[in-house]
């Protein structure tokens, strides 16, 4: 316990009954939040579109030819535990250090380990399609990468794309404290307004938070709700 | 046009093609414009820093990489494994704790955050419960590990409790939700016959809700365990304690040579935690 715990606790308690809602930190709020959004987005488009076409190879159900197929799958494989190792900031904190400080080491930090995991997602539901489901397009002399398109992917559509609901849900988390390598966003307000004990703007801080995971949540219920009608 | 509808009679498959719905348009724009301003933006405010497909980059990225394998320095070969292990266990030990306190906050919340009524009576009074756990799940959940440590460091000295208190906290909101979207979908029959002979929502819990709903919660207490280790070293940024604080010490004074050790040794203990999990899931299973 630190010596001043419990007061800061208190003051803490206080603030969040009593955010800070001023008409110029709303402003800073929103602008916050919305650095940390186009952090998240943007990661999140370069993680799905690697993350995929890896998650098919990882799979082993593009390639009949097990010779081929089962090597590159394995390798693959290895590639996205090691990506999903290692936590986003600490990918962070090394991509500053090789790429120097800019908005694209934050959002590659993202990228990288979003991809490991996007991909070995992707890969289990493809390798969880029923045989019965694709074996009717098979015999209609579909195979490879028709297969692929026609069979697997839209079976598992639906779960995959409600997943990525949730991985954006992710990503808006971990853009909001890439200010711990250096960059904008919500975490680097926090920071600010911590350090000057500001605790009913960091309280808002979170609020902002909130109602974005919140709505994130909202609007993937009602796209799982029409994808599942 | 001829070619093109004989092709489709030839091919045996049949797409049923409807025009999409009006939430699909609305959704795909929203998609659509939403990538193009984020990338905008950050291209906006990436101008004036240095590219990041320099030559100068390229040089940069090549000598950080070879410190960090140990190539161009001789700190590798004495190495201070002791200490190494030390912080490791330290590591572990903010793990395990955080998991345990998230795992017990979250088992004590969730009989509240469900509103079926096989589960629970249906007063007042488990309507306000029901309300006040959900939010507290969702208000945890939102906020990550990190900026609860922040906070948290205000209250508790930086140390392995104060890193173990914030993933707690963050994490009793992720293993509460699942947990209770768990218990309501649980299969009715068991609960309602225990409640048609006599049980009230206590005795239905303990004897109905948990055990059916148990190998499931313990899926998710271990999956969270794997999460949570990963996220120790970065909570150790701020609560300075363990592979993070460590980490984040050597980075700053440009020892990379002996960060590269604690990455790896940060990977060991990833890997052994997810291969322990793995063999623990598949022995419930």
């Amino acid at each position: 316990m630190n010596k001043d715990g419990l007061s800061a606790l208190k003051s803490i308690g206080i603030a969040l009954v009593s955010p800070d809602l001023s008409a110029s930190n709303l402003n800073t709020v929103v602008g916050a939040a919305w650095t940390t959004i186009t952090y998240a987005v943007a990661s999140l488009s370069l993680a799905i579109l690697f993350g995929l076409p890896l998650g098919i190879i990882a799979s082993g159900t593009l390639v009949p030819n097990r010779k081929i197929g089962l090597p590159l799958s394995v390798l693959t494989r290895a590639f996205l535990g090691l990506t999903r190792s290692i936590h986003e900031l600490v990918w962070a904190l090394l991509l500053v250090i090789a790429l120097g400080l800019s908005p694209a080491a934050g959002v590659i930090a993202i990228a990288v380990p979003y991809s490991g995991i996007i991909g070995r997602i992707f890969a289990e539901r493809l390798q969880d399609v029923p045989e019965q489901q694709v074996v009717s397009l098979q015999s209609s002399g579909a195979h490879g990468f028709k297969l692929m398109a026609l069979g697997r992917i839209p079976s598992v559509l639906p779960d995959t794309i409600s997943y990525l609901f949730y991985r954006f849900e992710c990503a808006i988390r971990t853009a909001s404290v890439l200010s711990f390598v250096g960059l904008g966003g919500i975490g680097f307000q926090v920071h600010i307004a911590l350090s000057d004990l500001r605790f009913e703007t960091v309280a808002t801080l979170l609020y902002a938070l909130i109602i974005l995971i919140l709505s994130i949540d909202v609007i993937s219920g009602s796209v799982r709700k029409r994808l599942l009608k | 046009m001829t070619t093109n509808s004989s092709e489709q009679r030839s091919n045996s498959f049949h797409f049923a093609w409807d025009w999409p719905s009006r939430f699909t348009i609305l959704l795909f724009g929203a998609t659509l414009g939403l990538l193009a301003t984020s990338w905008a933006y950050l291209i906006s405010i990436s101008e004036g820093r240095s590219s990041i497909f320099s030559k100068e980059t390229l040089n940069r990225t090549n000598a950080f990489v070879n410190e960090l394998l140990g190539v161009r320095s001789d700190s590798w070969s004495h190495a201070n494994w002791s200490e190494l292990v030390g912080l490791a266990s330290d590591t572990i030990a903010m793990s395990v704790i955080a998991s345990v306190m998230a795992g017990t906050a979250a088992l004590a919340i969730i009989p509240l955050a469900t509103r079926k009524s096989s589960h629970v009576s249906r007063g007042v009074v488990s309507r306000i419960a029901f309300a006040m756990a959900r939010f507290s799940f969702i208000f945890t959940r939102a906020v990550p590990e990190l900026l609860w440590a922040l906070i948290i460091i205000f209250v508790i000295s930086p140390g392995i409790l104060a890193g173990a208190v914030a993933l707690a906290i963050h994490n009793f909101g992720v293993i509460g939700r699942l947990g209770a979207d768990t218990i309501e979908d649980l299969d009715d029959a068991p609960i309602t016959a225990l409640r048609s002979s006599g049980a009230s929502s206590t005795q239905r819990y303990f004897t109905g809700v948990l055990p059916l709903a148990a190998r499931q919660l313990v899926t998710f207490q271990l999956y969270r365990w794997e999460v949570i280790i990963r996220t120790t070293a970065v909570v150790g940024f701020v609560a300075a304690s363990g592979i993070g604080y460590q980490l984040r010490l050597d980075m700053s004074l440009f020892r990379y040579a002996e960060v590269g050790q604690l990455l790896l040794a940060y990977l060991v203990i990833v890997w052994v935690i997810d291969l322990l999990s793995v063999m623990v899931r598949r022995s419930i299973r």
